[in-house]
């Protein structure tokens, strides 16, 4: 098939280099261009990490893991009974403040509500007695769907004509 | 010599690291301004909070300079 003892034949291909060769005293580019790279963008929205990490209590805190940049560093607790917010200060000092979370409380009832709550439900339940022995007494077998013919009745009309 | 102080100072604050920092800038602030007292304060209290007594911070000051003490 190919001419050369079946060896296929080989394009050598040299890219050419992207960037331009400075050959002796010729530049291929003025000297004030600049390869600069493109930088992307900075969004107002840039995303910033937090920094710290979770220690057991403050004392495990040491100044080096507190950041110079004037953010404020998080040190939560392993139980996560509060935080720590550590940030340097313009006078050499790194300032402190704890944060706790707010548990909402549960208010306890009182006495004399937990009586209003016991009467009123007493009041329910009694009218739900009443109720229960009106259905009850409307359930006689008079009422019953089932019941027997009155032969008695029957024989007294007879009797009349 | 003023020359070349004021040659350095320059350079530490165009420094990307202290530029950005705003302890440090209060500090060349302090620096530029001459105010020893509050300078002294300064590294009381950097020295308080690194746990390092005053005379332990210049000596390490000194051998990372490669300042005979």
């Amino acid at each position: 098939m190919y001419p050369n003892n079946n060896v296929a034949p080989q394009n050598y291909y040299t890219p050419q280099p992207a960037y331009p060769v400075v050959t002796g005293q010729q530049q291929m580019l003025p000297a004030n261009a600049a390869y600069t790279q493109q930088q992307q963008p900075k969004s107002a929205n840039q995303f910033k990490p937090l920094s710290g990490r979770i220690v057991s209590n403050d004392s495990e805190i040491t100044p080096n893991e507190v950041v110079m940049d004037g953010s404020v560093s998080f040190f939560p607790q392993t139980d996560y009974s509060c935080i720590y917010a550590k940030q340097w200060g313009q006078d050499g000092t790194i300032q402190t403040v704890r944060y706790v979370p707010d548990v909402p409380s549960v208010e306890e009832v009182s006495d004399t509500e937990k009586e209003t709550i016991a009467d009123s439900f007493s009041a329910i339940f009694e009218r739900l007695d009443n109720i229960e022995g009106l259905i009850k007494r409307n359930n006689k077998p008079y009422y019953n769907k089932n019941r027997k013919p009155n032969h008695n009745h029957e024989k007294k009309e007879s009797d009349n004509v | 010599m003023s020359n070349i102080m004021q040659m350095a100072m320059n350079l530490i604050s165009r420094n990307p690291n202290i530029a950005n920092n705003p302890q440090a800038q209060n500090l060349i602030q302090v620096i530029q301004n001459g105010n020893a007292e509050e300078g002294q304060k300064i590294a009381q209290n950097l020295c308080q909070t690194y746990g390092v007594s005053p005379e332990d911070a210049i000596k390490q000051a000194k051998q990372f300079f490669n300042i005979p003490q």
